[in-house]
């Protein structure tokens, strides 16, 4: 459960204020399974940010229930120095497990990202397929509550998506998930939610398809403009 | 534009038992299976956060040091020695043995302890924020943590380099210091890392705003060596020359530890709680600093 509370945010830019929320109130329930819509440059990483408590708000107040995980996705959390099994090993260390689960997780995580001989080298040789592939298997060793899924899929193959479609639906009955993505289908099939975030306001609709017709109006709206 | 409903998660239908989080302004309660933790809880799971990050941070640092180059980590711990050895080679070619009857080893040897603990918090403890960017995308690792990381793994490499020191020079030399009054040299050494600790904090914050900030520090550190008595006894100088330095705290320090290691004299204007109150000012300043831009470090 995330509940935002009068949330601003904004960066400041030499031309002024770039607002990417303006005094937003909304509830995420527990079991929801929200797509995010928003053109390119609408702050939806940055909310995926706010929701996952890695960024603050400049105004206003999150309140979280249950475990959150970070924004899964272009993998900008690991460390290119580190080789793909020090930063699993990481990333267990700051979720607190023990020596001996680390191992099995560790092992996991490498038979899952299936990246063969690149497990054991450097985050940077890493192409961005193979990045999102060890980043996702890294989030998918721990039991959210709630995954934070931000463009994952754009980077991956065939191979990749069906099996991380095939690991989320055995968690989808426990865990609930919070994602954004341009492909309108796949949001269309696995949400039950849909959050359209635009012009600094983010607007929750209780059904997918709702808030895809609105997000549709909004680009329609926009394009005569310009 | 129409404004964001608050939606309740009572009408999605969840089964089973709720807790309730807050009660809002306009009486809505938002509500989640997931129980809130107490303040107490709160506070406990903040504090395994926090020493599960510095440990996975501590590790990751080692690794890095480690791999990058296995010289990497032998220069650090020779460096005070490598040090010492280049200094004193220059005083021996002068033909001076001893400097206030101390071996002049022992004596530049135990001025490089002292003044590398706070070398250290000028480079690499501020840098640690920078190089660990990727990893505060995490939503437990705080910017903080990584300077705290960097500067207990620091620490401990500078610790065995010292001793690394004493132990070769009782090897080779068998010379050693008496300590007379061990307890000052800890001191000396804990006011240094405290020292080392807000430096270290306050350029990786200005550092990671500014640029320019990291180099006209190292820039304008540069003499800090030879302004610290590191190479020198300060009751040699002039007192015009005395009074100047005793604003540097390392002087206060170096001589503090060399007091208590070898029991020599103290100079004139010494000291020691001038550095203690100026240690604590800049750490508080630094925490400070860090509490007011904890949010645009994340940013950056």
């Amino acid at each position: 459960m995330i509940h935002l509370e009068h949330v601003s945010k904004y960066y400041a830019t030499p031309s002024g204020r770039h607002w990417v929320l303006n005094d937003v109130t909304l509830t995420i329930p527990d079991e929801a399974r929200v797509g995010v819509l928003g053109p390119n440059g609408a702050g939806k990483s940055t909310l995926m940010r706010l929701f996952a408590g890695v960024d603050a708000p400049n105004k206003g107040k999150i309140i979280r229930a249950g475990s959150i995980s970070w924004p899964m996705g272009l993998a900008k959390s690991m460390h290119g120095s580190l080789t793909g099994k020090e930063n699993a090993r990481f990333a267990c260390h700051i979720q607190g497990l023990t020596r001996d689960e680390i191992k099995t997780t560790v092992v996991g995580i490498q038979k899952f990202a299936d990246i063969g001989k690149y497990f054991n080298m450097p985050v940077r040789t890493y192409s961005s397929g193979m990045r999102a592939r060890l980043n996702f298997a890294i989030a998918m060793a721990f039991d959210f509550d709630c995954y934070i899924i931000d463009e994952l899929t754009a980077v991956g193959d065939k191979i990749f998506r069906q099996k991380s479609a095939a690991a989320f639906h055995g968690k989808r009955e426990k865990s609930s998930f919070i994602k954004v993505s341009h492909n309108i289908n796949e949001l269309k099939k696995e949400c039950n939610m849909g959050l359209v975030l635009f012009n600094a306001k983010a607007v929750l609709y209780p059904s997918i398809e709702e808030a895809i017709e609105v997000y549709e109006e909004y680009l329609n709206e926009d394009k005569p403009k310009k | 534009m129409t404004l964001a409903r608050v939606t309740n998660a009572s009408n999605y239908g969840i089964m089973g038992k709720c807790f309730s989080l807050a009660v809002l302004k306009n009486h809505v309660t938002i509500s989640s299976k997931f129980k809130p933790l107490t303040p107490a809880q709160e506070l406990k799971a903040g504090f395994t956060r926090f020493q599960s990050v510095i440990w996975a941070l501590y590790f990751k640092e080692f690794k890095i040091r480690l791999g990058k180059s296995k010289t990497g980590i032998i220069w650090v711990l020779l460096e005070p020695v490598i040090a010492m050895v280049v200094i004193s080679t220059i005083w021996l070619i002068i033909r001076r043995k001893t400097i206030e009857n101390v071996h002049v080893m022992l004596y530049i040897g135990s001025g490089f302890i002292i003044y590398l603990i706070v070398r250290r918090g000028i480079t690499p403890i501020p840098q640690g924020i920078k190089s660990n960017s990727s990893l505060l995308n995490y939503p437990g690792v705080k910017p903080i943590d990584t300077i705290f990381a960097r500067f207990i793994l620091e620490m401990w490499l500078h610790m065995i380099a010292s001793i690394l020191l004493f132990a070769s020079l009782f090897w080779i030399l068998g010379i050693h210091p008496t300590f007379p009054d061990p307890l000052l040299c800890f001191q000396a050494i804990g006011i240094a890392a405290m020292l080392s600790l807000g430096i270290g904090l306050l350029l990786g914050i200005y550092g990671t705003f500014y640029e320019s900030v990291g180099k006209t520090v190292r820039v304008f550190t540069q003499p800090l060596m030879i302004m610290s008595g590191v190479i020198y006894s300060m009751n040699d100088l002039p007192q015009r020359g005395r009074e100047a330095l005793s604003w540097n705290p390392i002087v206060h320090l170096i001589s503090a530890f060399r007091q208590g290691a070898f029991g020599t004299k103290p100079f004139a204007e010494y000291d020691l709680l001038y550095a203690v109150y100026l240690s604590i000012f800049i750490l508080g300043i630094s925490f400070i600093a860090y509490y007011a831009n904890r949010f645009r470090l994340i940013q950056k």
